[in-house]
């Protein structure tokens, strides 16, 4: 869908003869077998359109052993899209029910439910935030957050309370269909698509904080092509809406951190698909934190693990994968990882807590190290 | 082979290196059937069934290895040690199947000993990655392969490797101190510990470029350099290639210079790759030259190589130029500016001395065009590695149309090699510089050594007797 046929065809050549991304994939990198590499992937989906392979598990265990996240088209001098070409092939196999029983679960129950964040608004509405359900901004959460994840949230909450800026939340809130696309099931995303748009035009807001990188990502980018109707809405990331408070001086940092030392993780989805790389950079300096650079970082980061669905396919590797960048913080030997997003929140924690190394990092959300920099308590 | 048999040998494999570390996947044994060889990505290109191993086997220890040769050599069983899959001259292709030995996950560090300037490593590295971890440490391998993403320093040393800079800081052939290897039989053993001494023959250079025909390599020692204080380039414009080859030739043999680069591209390739690549307008000769070290040594170096071009009417293009070719220099050999199917293309380069480059340079030029006119052929070269004696000619051929019928594209890709070697040989130059030979040049190395083939022949009988090792390649004699 995203790649017309030429483009599958160049993009299918191109990667068959190639690997320049070897080294930017991680799971090649982990897995160590020619078939989970980029190029060894090129060469299967090239055997399977001349008949060389069956379309088969084995088939769907290789496509969907990926990260997708988007650094081997970033790494790639010719700028082929590898991971459209992996979403592509996944929806070869949707369309022919090959999809791993993991994932073919996963979509089962997406399909079954919304997230319900009556307990998080209530959670919020308690500590004396204001949610004004005729604000013209929606804060869109984007999946079922954890009790430490509601501290988050509510944090953020009071933030936007504290700039004098009025917002809603959901109480059911429809999914984005970020992992229908993922997997291959576009016909999943584009119903949800179609009914996320919906009930968004239907609360009359004109501007959507977006709070996961994946949930932005598929707002500003494939939302509309599957069909949703955002006209006339703007998203924003809530990285983007944090320092642009503190460039306004909506919100005044009083309790500066002090050359605190930290790492910041990329979120994928972010950095090198929607390019946000400064302002989180920004807002660390801001706060008075003293920003250490993992080798790679910004738009050439490496993924946490937790990409292209990853963690419910083969979650082992995943957890190896957020192993090998939890290493790549500890180098910087910084006292703090710095996350901006839930997902890369949650697959780093489990990196950290497996490396078990005593020089480790505390890992933290920037809204986090941005409440306690503002002092929010006192406003509360 | 008998089903009964094959499951026999796939049971004992999994008793060696568990389950997890033998495949028999289809897909994984079409992944492993393929690297840069043109025959099997044609088969591929038209659909035709490849020639495939029977196992995948992913050892990761030096006992694992040890375990899998003596399966093989008992059950007189193929095995084809793999790395990287970066090769073009079907050194992996599995000619009567057997089994693809990866040596990926012997990946580690064993030791950088900052003393004497030496790492010790499994082979499995990946290039890129031990040359991230040397720089992390101040260090460099000084060897940059346009195949570093994806090449393993096992196949560095298994294929007489070169990189970018080998100028100054040599093949891989000469950077290696020392290797541990385990033969066909299942011993494992160790050169020297150093590589020069008067203790007889080298038997560390007869691994090295063996290409998995008399053993696996478990552990290489390697000469590392310091991270250069300094890197400079420059570029030039010479009108022809003659004047650009004595260039080269003055700064490596009058004035001893040993640049980290020097390159040349003859018209044809400025004109059509630089011009692709790097967006340059030329006409003539590009050349880029560079330098490497101490600041103070890198200006002096730097200053004679000036004085050098100059002498020769080379304009100056400056070190924008030079620098702007270093920062693309591996976008020549990735898509979608490589030489792929499908065209016909062929890397046939040679090394000569000085005394014969020239020559060689111009009858092979004659060979392709001429001989394969009907054809079209296009015939492009560079200089690339240049040695105190001598420099090697990274020339290719191009078939803009070749046949649909998969069998008459081969085999007309496998005259035009044959006439662009044997025009090397006649003329003074050898089969290859450093793609190494595998199976599509093996059938030629009887005709390169002559009567000191035999001696070849007798060195891989006595260390592999059964014949086990990477059989087909090299031009050896089957015999198991």
């Amino acid at each position: 869908m995203f790649l017309n046929d030429e483009e599958r065809s160049e993009t299918i050549w191109a990667c068959r003869f190639c690997m320049m991304c070897q080294v930017a994939d991680r799971v090649g990198e982990v897995v160590m077998n020619e078939s989970y590499t980029p190029r060894g992937r090129g060469a299967i989906i090239c055997a399977l359109e001349k008949g060389l392979l069956k379309w088969d598990e084995e088939i769907a265990d290789i496509m969907f052993t990926t990260l997708n996240d988007g650094r081997l088209q970033k790494w790639c001098v010719g700028n082929y899209d590898h991971e459209e070409l992996i979403i592509d092939t996944r929806e070869k196999l949707f369309q022919k029910g090959l999809l791993p029983e993991r994932i073919r679960q996963l979509f089962l129950e997406e399909k079954r439910k919304t997230f319900n964040h009556e307990p998080l608004i209530s959670m919020i509405k308690k500590s004396g935030i204001t949610i004004n359900k005729s604000s013209e901004i929606l804060i869109y959460i984007g999946y079922n957050p954890t009790l430490e994840n509601y501290n988050t949230i509510a944090k953020f909450a009071n933030i936007l309370n504290f700039a004098n800026i009025q917002f809603k939340i959901l109480f059911e809130e429809p999914i984005s269909g970020h992992d229908y696309y993922q997997g291959g099931d576009f016909e999943s995303a584009s119903i949800a698509s179609k009914k996320i748009a919906e009930t968004i035009q239907n609360e009359n807001v004109s501007k959507v904080i977006v709070l996961e990188a994946d949930c932005y990502r598929m707002f500003t980018t494939r939302t509309k092509r599957f069909g949703g109707n955002i006209a006339g809405i703007s998203f924003e990331h809530f990285i983007v809406t944090l320092n642009n408070l503190l460039e306004k001086k909506l919100i005044r940092v009083t309790k500066p951190y002090d050359g605190l030392t930290v790492t910041y993780q990329d979120p994928c989805m972010l950095a090198r698909y929607c390019g946000l790389t400064v302002d989180p950079r920004k807002i660390l300096t801001t706060i008075g934190t003293k920003l250490i650079e993992m080798d790679p970082s910004g738009k050439t980061a490496f993924c946490c693990g937790s990409g292209g669905l990853l963690p419910i396919h083969q979650p082992d590797i995943a957890i190896e994968i957020a192993r090998k960048r939890c290493r790549e913080a500890f180098e910087t030997r910084a006292e703090y990882l710095v996350t901006a997003c839930f997902g890369c929140h949650k697959m780093l924690s489990v990196g950290l807590e497996k490396e078990n190394n005593p020089d480790s990092p505390k890992i933290s959300h920037i809204i986090d190290l941005v409440a306690e920099s503002i002092e929010l308590k006192k406003t509360v | 082979m008998s089903t009964f048999l094959l499951n026999q040998i796939k049971t004992e494999l999994i008793d060696a290196v568990g389950w997890d570390n033998v495949s028999t996947r289809e897909p994984d044994l079409l992944a492993y059937s393929l690297d840069y060889y043109a025959a099997p990505q044609i088969w591929l290109d038209r659909g035709l069934p490849l020639q495939k191993p029977d196992f995948i086997v992913h050892p990761e220890t030096v006992n694992q290895v040890s375990s899998l040769l003596k399966i093989a050599s008992r059950h007189r069983f193929p095995v084809i040690p793999y790395s990287g899959g970066t090769g073009s001259q079907g050194g992996i292709t599995p000619l009567y199947g057997g089994i693809i030995i990866d040596m990926k996950k012997m990946d580690r560090i064993v030791k950088i000993d900052e003393d004497s300037y030496v790492v010790t490593s499994q082979p499995g590295i990946n290039g890129y990655r031990l040359e991230k971890e040397l720089n992390k440490n101040g260090y460099t391998l000084g060897h940059y392969p346009a195949s570093v993403y994806g090449a393993t320093l096992g196949g560095y040393i298994a294929a007489r490797g070169t990189g970018t800079l080998s100028t100054k800081y040599g093949k891989a052939e000469d950077m290696v101190i020392s290797l541990e290897v385990v033969t066909p039989q299942g011993e494992t053993i160790r050169t020297l510990p150093v590589p020069n001494h008067a203790c007889g023959s080298s038997l560390l250079q007869l691994y090295v470029g063996s290409e998995g025909t008399l053993g696996i390599i478990t552990e290489i020692s390697m000469r590392i350099e310091p991270l250069p204080q300094v890197r400079k380039f420059n570029a030039y414009l010479f009108k022809d290639i003659k004047d650009g080859l004595e260039a080269g030739r003055r700064m490596m043999t009058e004035k001893r210079l040993r640049p980290n680069t020097i390159r040349l591209y003859d018209e044809n390739s400025s004109d059509r790759i630089v011009k692709k690549v790097l967006g340059l307008d030329l006409n003539g000769c590009y050349m880029v030259v560079g330098s490497e070290g101490q600041e103070e040594f890198v200006a002096l170096e730097m200053k004679l190589i000036n004085q050098v071009c100059t002498e020769l009417d080379g304009k100056e293009l400056g070190p924008e130029s030079g620098e702007h070719w270093w920062n693309h220099r591996y976008d020549f050999y990735f898509p979608p500016f490589n030489l792929m199917l499908p065209e016909l293309t062929g890397t046939v380069e040679t090394t000569a001395t000085y005394d014969k480059i020239h020559n060689i340079y111009l009858m092979k030029k004659e060979a392709i065009e001429g001989g394969f006119k009907d054809w079209g052929a296009r015939y492009i070269a560079h200089f690339s590695h240049w040695f105190p004696w001598g420099v090697m000619t990274y020339d290719r051929f191009i078939i803009p149309t070749p046949p649909d019928d998969p069998v008459e594209a081969l085999q007309l890709h496998n005259s035009i090699w044959a006439k662009a070697a044997r025009t090397s040989l006649e003329h003074g130059g050898i089969l290859n510089d450093h793609h190494g030979i595998g199976f599509k040049l093996g059938w030629l190395m009887p005709e390169q050594y002559g009567k000191a083939w035999p001696t070849m022949q007798a060195i891989k009988d006595a260390i592999d007797p059964m014949g086990i090792m990477n059989p087909g390649k090299f031009g050896f004699i089957r015999r198991f």
